[in-house]
């Protein structure tokens, strides 16, 4: 059962880690969802494969949302910059959940007692 | 009436920290790394502070408002605006220094809510009052920093209010503006004391943690994760901006406050400044004497430990165990079977008796309450039940 807990959790784990990756050129690019902004092999896979990728209208959508709201709050420029630390803020917190999970079976302290001559 | 109030509190935070044990489990439980945390915070604020030192400029130049005007409020502009992720690295900045303060406040309270101060910890009490006043005014030189309008209020506050000390007041306003106005000086002058008092704090924090046996300074990897990302989505949630570059010739009123430092302007502001300076040592003197009375209950002077050196093997446990840094190991004579030899400095020892406790080879003994005499008394207490 434990092993089956550590699995999805590495699971869980590494799809939050590729999220995380792809928010980061996103976020670097000031939130901007457009086509054009997507990183270069994105584009290639959408344009090349089968494979249609979701409507990043819908993501543009959600950058112009966070642009409102940063402005709203005092911040004018680099706004991808702010986007990036929430990002990465995020991504912390995976890792501390992450390093807990592993360091959980360590817990217990182990007390040596020396041995009376 | 007084102890109900700390002994409710203890309890609580031990039911909280139960509580978070069950989640986290002891290695992780935040509530145990209490005087660590502002620690982190500190290191942040050094990183990140270098970081801004590196395109700060401290001047007040404003003269014209000159398209090309290079002065300390357009050098925080163009960090903030210009420099890439500089506007993130201000906010750190910024945040870390709240969260240092209050994670030092919770740490206060957790010491005196568990006792941790009576006694032989008074310094550490005392030095840790002191530790956040200079982190107050660390932080309160870093608002002057960035030369707004706020800044301009600041500072023209501080100098009304040290001018009202008796006898040094005007020497020290004189001292605080480098001169006798605000000029370029000044500036230099803020930013030598928010540099040089923050690594001041260093020193004090050795005197803070030297009686003080495996102090720990440094929460687990998952928790200065956890931390970080606290500051960076606080930072993503409110950036941080500069009011109005500051025109001395101007006579700005009002700011916003950040209550974490700038609480005691509020008070210039609402109340006359001698009381105020009365109030603020007043208020200092008492918290700092907290301990006081349980020095005075302190039981008859201690007779220190002694070491019997014959049986002393340097296994090092009695050093490890003292929680006063009492027991030093030094290497033992020529001709010793043993490598080290425990030697006890009577200053800092307590007479607590956990090296006696500690020590598998009785070689270290109270000379007023010796291991045979704790025997008997255990004996005569067993045979009387």
């Amino acid at each position: 059962m434990g092993k089956t807990i550590d699995t999805a959790l590495v699971v869980v784990g590494a799809l939050i880690c590729l999220a995380f990756t792809g928010l980061m050129p996103w976020a670097e690019l000031g939130m901007n969802g457009t086509f054009d902004n997507w990183p270069l092999w994105l584009r290639w896979t959408s344009e090349h494969t089968g494979l249609h990728l979701p409507d990043y209208a819908a993501v543009s959508g959600l950058g112009a949302d966070w642009t409102s709201y940063l402005q709203k709050n005092g911040a004018d420029k680099n706004l991808g910059d702010y986007a990036y630390s929430l990002v990465m803020g995020l991504a912390m917190i995976a890792a501390a959940i992450g390093i807990a999970a592993v360091g959980r079976e360590e817990a217990e302290e182990k007390t040596v007692l020396p041995v009376k001559k | 009436m007084y102890s109900s109030i700390p002994k409710g509190l203890t309890d609580f935070t031990l039911l909280v920290e139960k509580g978070t044990n069950a989640i986290v489990t002891n290695k992780y439980n935040p509530f145990y790394y209490h005087g660590a945390l502002p620690q982190f915070y500190l290191w942040v604020l050094y990183l990140s502070g270098l970081l801004l030192f590196a395109y700060y400029i401290p001047t007040i130049d404003n003269a014209y408002f000159s398209e090309n005007l290079v002065n300390a409020w357009t050098s925080v502009n163009y960090i903030t605006n210009t420099i890439p992720m500089g506007a993130v690295i201000r906010g750190i900045h910024r945040y870390a220094g709240d969260a240092m303060v209050i994670t030092i406040l919770l740490h206060a309270l957790r010491v005196w809510v568990t006792d941790r101060y009576r006694q032989y910890r008074w310094i550490q009490w005392v030095t840790g009052i002191v530790l956040l006043l200079l982190v107050l005014f660390v932080g309160q030189t870093g608002y002057y920093l960035v030369w707004d309008e706020r800044s301009l209020i600041l500072t023209r506050m501080t100098v009304s209010a040290l001018r009202v000390l008796p006898f040094v007041g005007p020497g020290i306003a004189e001292w605080f503006l480098n001169g006798t106005a605000i000029t370029n000086l000044t500036l230099s002058n803020f930013l030598f004391i928010h540099i040089g008092l923050s690594f001041f704090l260093l020193f004090g924090l050795w005197l803070h943690y030297v009686r003080m046996t495996r102090p720990v300074m440094t929460p687990p990897p998952a928790i200065n994760y956890i931390l970080m990302a606290v500051l960076l989505l606080v930072v993503f949630a409110y950036p941080i901006s500069s009011g109005k570059m500051a025109d001395i010739n101007s006579t700005p009123t009002s700011f916003d406050i950040d209550w974490f430092f700038l609480f005691p302007y509020y008070m210039m502001a609402h109340m006359d400044l001698t009381v105020y300076w009365v109030a603020l040592i007043g208020i200092t003197l008492a918290v700092c004497f907290i301990p006081l009375p349980s020095l005075y209950k302190a039981a008859a002077p201690v007779e220190a430990a002694e070491v019997v050196l014959s049986k002393c093997v340097g296994c090092r446990l009695c050093s490890l165990d003292c929680p006063y840094m009492a027991i030093e190991m030094v290497p033992a004579p020529a001709g010793s079977r043993f490598k080290l030899l425990a030697t006890v400095k009577p200053y800092r020892c307590s007479g607590c008796g956990v090296c006696v406790g500690a020590c598998a080879f009785d070689a270290i003994d109270l000379p007023n309450l010796l291991d045979s005499d704790v025997t008997a008394q255990i004996k005569a207490m067993a045979e009387s039940q």
